[in-house]
């Protein structure tokens, strides 16, 4: 069976003005030219549309050497741009009701480039469980807000083009909660139930990480594993535990009990778990050089190895330890992959502290004092300063800031440790997930069989 | 090996100084062309090696697509190698892109007739341009509009059509 030819479309109706499907028209390019034209398209956006047009578009774009081409010209796709997630509860740490999950509002999604990328695109709509079925609230009598989807799925990640959200009325950290993977732009998603044996155990954090297949050519939602760090309450201690999920028909729930590492820890022989205090004194504090940290109350750090599952904690020096609070203590990466920076607000300094190579040391690599380095913000009061800020979120090159009384938000480049207030950032108080186009593009509909022969005899011929 | 001097076809201009081809198009068309222009074109530096008599045939080219094919080619071949971080290369530079852009101002059928000679004639470096110049004008647009413009015809069947756009719905939508 052959495709219609265009050129055979001569008693099609052809009102329109269009130009003759023969040798000078697009469509009329043999092959590799229509090839050529295609890999100038730039981004995997652009190659959707391009391969819906018809079939032998689409078999050209969908032909695993013309992605590989494409890729080697355009590289992998780059962030398309952020889903921002802000918490309506005031960042402060001393509230009162501390241990109230903060309500969530829907993420907001911002375009890198809106020209590009239409921000509609990337809507989570899809999501959307309506309250009866999926989102039974517990409290419903008491607020009708707690039956908003957004308030039980909550992005705590994101990966290359993908999402990972928690799913079911959350509990805060006080139950460890099902999660869900799902690519925003082709819709698709994954529900994940949490490990059933540990489903009592609280939640130290969700985090997307590479799939274990090799090479960059599989398809996202089968090449990703989510890790789940969990804690284990005993009285008033409790240890950490790693768990890792991966997709699949031999995929599943596989654990890890390493042994926590003591850093300071000589005794080779001690291999007892060690103990952390309660998980209401344990906050992430970020994830940088393949490493995930949690600032605790007590001066250390909790911190996982994404390739090893193996915990360990870093007792920072004393100068670094107080005070201690969420708001004020943050672990960001640098612009060397490998680099590892903690940010502290002491009062009114915002100080970034780097390591020695090789020797490890902490030292101060920076150091700025807000009120100098906000004065010049558009609708800065000296006022603001008389409490000390609070740390919202933060990048390797930036931290997001808001001050203590009312959201009031402004970031600091880590770099030149100016202050600034228009950047898009600085509009959402709460973390920010960047998200991609999907690499390779989805592009199985509307192939058939025969379509893959075609595909697979043109290849022999060109190669 | 066969000496460019001896082929017919080339001539030593006005001034003496350099070297001319002359090309045949399809339809009988002749052009005079320098060397150095004319060698921008693999083809016709294999076949001005290769030697012959009357001109260099090129009988897949019309004159139409030829003259703006040779347009083309006098201008880049005219630029001198870049000497890097001068002021005059940057400035030539910018005048051959502003050339380039000048010369894609044509119709879809004429840029098709040109990428189809490029190839032909392997100019390596106005493929790439026509090439990139319809890409441009296929990106933002939806299949409907790229169909239109092109006159493809949709071959999907309905159902095909549906799982197709469900499959990126969010790009579809």
């Amino acid at each position: 069976h052959k495709a219609p030819q265009p050129q055979d479309q001569g008693q099609e109706q052809t009102e329109r003005d269009e130009p003759p499907a023969g040798p000078t028209s697009v469509h009329g390019l043999p092959d590799e030219l229509l090839v050529r034209v295609l890999l100038h398209l730039g981004t995997s956006l652009h190659l959707v549309h391009a391969a819906a047009t018809c079939r032998r578009w689409r078999r050209a774009v969908a032909d695993a050497g013309f992605l590989a081409r494409f890729r080697s010209l355009h590289g992998v796709p780059s962030v398309a741009g952020h889903y921002y997630v802000t918490e309506t509860l005031h960042p402060n740490s001393r509230d009162p009701w501390r241990r109230q999950v903060p309500e969530k509002m829907t993420a907001t999604f911002v375009p890198v480039s809106p020209a590009v990328v239409d921000a509609s695109h990337f809507s989570l709509d899809f999501l959307y469980v309506p309250p009866v079925d999926g989102n039974r609230p517990r409290y419903s009598y008491r607020s009708a807000r707690r039956v908003r989807h957004s308030r039980s799925r909550e992005i705590i990640d994101s990966r290359g083009s993908l999402l990972l959200l928690t799913n079911g009325i959350s509990e805060g950290r006080y139950w460890s909660p099902d999660f869900i993977v799902c690519e925003p732009l082709t819709r698709r998603c994954q529900g994940i139930a949490r490990p059933s044996i540990l489903s009592r155990l609280h939640f130290l954090g969700g985090f997307l990480l590479d799939g274990s297949g090799s090479g960059g050519c599989r398809d996202a939602m089968s090449n990703f594993r989510v890790l789940s760090v969990l804690y284990k309450q005993e009285g008033s201690f409790g240890t950490p535990r790693a768990c890792v999920f991966s997709p699949g028909s031999d995929g599943g729930w596989h654990f890890c009990w390493h042994p926590i590492m003591n850093d300071d820890d000589d005794d080779d022989d001690n291999d007892d778990d060690i103990e952390l205090p309660t998980i209401d004194k344990i906050h992430l504090a970020g994830r940088a050089a393949g490493r995930i940290y949690w600032g605790i109350e007590t001066g250390t750090v909790l911190v996982l190895d994404e390739s090893t599952l193996m915990f360990s904690v870093l007792t920072l020096p004393e100068q670094m330890r107080w005070p201690y609070r969420r708001t004020s203590f943050r672990v960001v990466g640098g612009v060397d992959g490998d680099m590892v920076r903690i940010v502290r607000l002491d009062g009114q300094d915002l100080v970034v502290y780097g390591q020695i190579l090789g020797s490890g040391q902490w030292v101060v690599e920076k150091s700025v004092r807000l009120r100098d380095t906000a004065a010049g913000l558009p609708g800065w009061r000296d006022s603001f300063s008389v409490q000390p800020a609070r740390i919202v979120a933060a990048g390797d090159t930036f931290v997001v800031l808001t001050r203590t009384e009312k959201t009031w938000l402004f970031s600091v480049d880590l770099e030149t440790m100016e202050a600034e207030r228009r950047h898009e950032r600085n509009r959402h108080a709460g973390p920010a997930y960047p998200c991609s186009l999907p690499w390779p593009p989805v592009l199985q509909a509307g192939l058939s069989q025969g379509d893959i022969v075609v595909r697979k005899r043109s290849q022999r011929r060109n190669g | 090996m066969a000496a460019a001097d001896s082929c017919d076809g080339i001539s030593t201009s006005g001034g003496g100084w350099e070297k001319t081809v002359t090309l045949v198009s399809s339809d009988d068309a002749r052009f005079e062309v320098r060397e150095a222009a004319a060698s921008l074109s693999q083809t016709v530096r294999r076949m001005i090696r290769a030697g012959g008599d009357g001109g260099i045939p090129l009988p897949k080219v019309d004159a139409r697509t030829l003259s703006t094919v040779l347009e083309y080619c006098n201008k880049h071949a005219a630029v001198p190698a870049p000497a890097p971080e001068s002021s005059s290369a940057e400035a030539a530079a910018v005048d051959l892109e502003w050339f380039d852009k000048e010369l894609m101002h044509v119709d879809l059928a004429t840029l098709c007739s040109l990428i189809r000679a490029a190839d032909y004639l392997e100019v390596a470096g106005l493929l790439d341009l026509t090439c990139k110049t319809v890409a441009d004008m296929i990106k933002s647009k939806t299949a409907e509009e790229i169909r239109q413009m092109f006159g493809i015809q949709n071959d999907f069947t309905p159902e095909e059509e549906e799982q197709l756009s469900r499959e990126n719905a969010g790009v579809f939508e």
